[in-house]
């Protein structure tokens, strides 16, 4: 009976453990052996979340973007009922990876909104996130997208992406055939802050996605 | 001294700035709370072992000898980053950005003029611990420089200040630099000490 006893308990404690095991090691990324040898020989670091993806190399932010664009920015909207409270609309000229509209909205959660609470027009912004301004309209950059949602507990569903709906990773800006990072990025010396010649980030985009996509077909 | 004469004093402040060797960053001009105090809720995510490293944080600027108090509420089960909700609170949940360590969003009135609410998230998804781990972000240091966004300092591009951009596992910046102390005090000026800042002459600590 006392084994028993033991058995049922260390059962109970070791699926107990399990999620905490499985929370805990979502900094790790799981690469096939095929995936793992492809970083290494591009010299990309696969893991997603450490350093912080705006200050990582181009080569690292084309690895783990799904899809990055070369677009024109046409037109800023703004959601006062929506969870994106700011609609960047984007025509898209080219995907450099992953493939995707033409037309495209890049969702921002600053801006302004009704909030149900006040029961009146309010704003949001969050520090440091990336951003767009009426400067921006016009503008060509070449953008690093995914479909990351902020997801407070209880609403996830609430913030979804939908068709052709993004969220902006990191962006450069195209100026005179140059590729110039974020103004966000002020750490000088971080690999995000390094400005490129037009020809020589799209090269370097190219080198990672083509060979990237080869391995894993059916994914973006 | 009455509201209109702050800022007054806060505007002539603002434009002798430049010209003093501060490398803090803020807003022109900056938004302020309504009340130089806000109480702070922690939610019931964050884990125990953290709250006295988040309490320490706010007691950190509390001390900075500025006219401004973060006061510790109680736990909020209801209040969530990022949801205007009446509690500013710290949570324990993904921020927009999965990348990094901390991350505040500014609830402010539609003219953007008067904060009235902050959210801090706490990234689960990244380690945090609150001993001296290399292979942690330390928690007491990323509420330090979240709370100081709560008080509207942006980001320093100096990498001794609290306020600094970015950073690293292992990195241990509890205390307040000098510079993050200039900008608490220019934000939130001890009053006796106003007229002297607005002469531009240093202050007194």
């Amino acid at each position: 009976m006392t084994w028993k006893c033991c058995i049922v308990i260390f059962l109970v404690l070791f699926f107990l453990a399990s999620p905490v095991r499985v929370l805990g090691s979502t900094e790790k990324s799981e690469l096939s052996p095929e995936q793992a040898a492809l970083a290494k020989k591009l010299g990309v670091n696969p893991n997603p979340l450490i350093p912080q993806f705006r200050y990582r190399s181009v080569a690292d932010q084309t690895w783990l973007s799904p899809w990055v664009v070369e677009g024109t920015v046409e037109r800023i909207d703004e959601d006062l009922y929506g969870p994106y409270h700011t609609k960047v609309r984007v025509k898209a000229l080219r995907y450099l990876k992953g493939a995707g509209p033409h037309e495209i909205t890049l969702n921002v959660l600053d801006g302004r909104f009704y909030s149900e609470y006040d029961k009146k027009i309010m704003r949001v912004d969050t520090v440091g996130s990336l951003t767009f301004s009426s400067g921006d309209v016009d503008g060509r950059f070449i953008l690093f997208l995914d479909k990351h949602a902020l997801s407070p507990r209880g609403r996830e569903t609430h913030y979804e992406h939908g068709e052709g709906e993004f969220r902006t990773a990191n962006r450069y800006r195209v100026v005179d055939d140059h590729a110039e990072p974020d103004p966000g990025i002020a750490e000088a010396g971080s690999p995000g802050a390094k400005r490129y010649s037009y020809q020589e980030i799209v090269a370097e985009i190219l080198r990672v996605a083509v060979p990237q996509s080869q391995i894993s077909k059916g994914t973006p | 001294m009455k509201p209109f004469g702050k800022a007054v004093l806060l505007a002539i402040a603002i434009v002798l700035a430049p010209g003093l060797d501060w490398s803090f960053v803020t807003r022109t001009p900056p938004r302020t709370w309504h009340y130089p105090s806000a109480f702070f809720y922690i939610s019931t995510f964050i884990p125990p072992e953290f709250e006295p490293a988040i309490d320490e944080a706010a007691t950190t600027w509390n001390a900075a000898g500025a006219a401004w108090f973060f006061t510790p509420a109680s736990f909020a089960i209801d209040a969530q980053y990022g949801v205007r909700d009446g509690l500013s609170v710290i949570d324990y949940t993904t921020p927009s950005d999965p990348t990094i360590p901390g991350e505040t969003s500014v609830f402010t009135s539609g003219d953007d003029a008067e904060i009235v609410e902050v959210d801090t998230a706490l990234n689960p998804s990244l380690p945090l611990s609150t001993g001296f781990d290399p292979n942690s972000y330390d928690v007491q240091s990323v509420s330090t420089h979240e709370l100081g966004h709560w008080l509207e300092l942006l980001h320093s591009q100096n990498p001794g200040d609290v306020m600094f951009e970015r950073i690293d596992k292992g990195q241990i910046k509890r205390d307040l630099s000098s510079d993050d102390i200039e900008g608490i005090q220019f934000l939130y000026p001890p009053a006796v000490e106003t007229v002297k800042r607005v002469a531009g002459k240093p202050v007194t600590r």
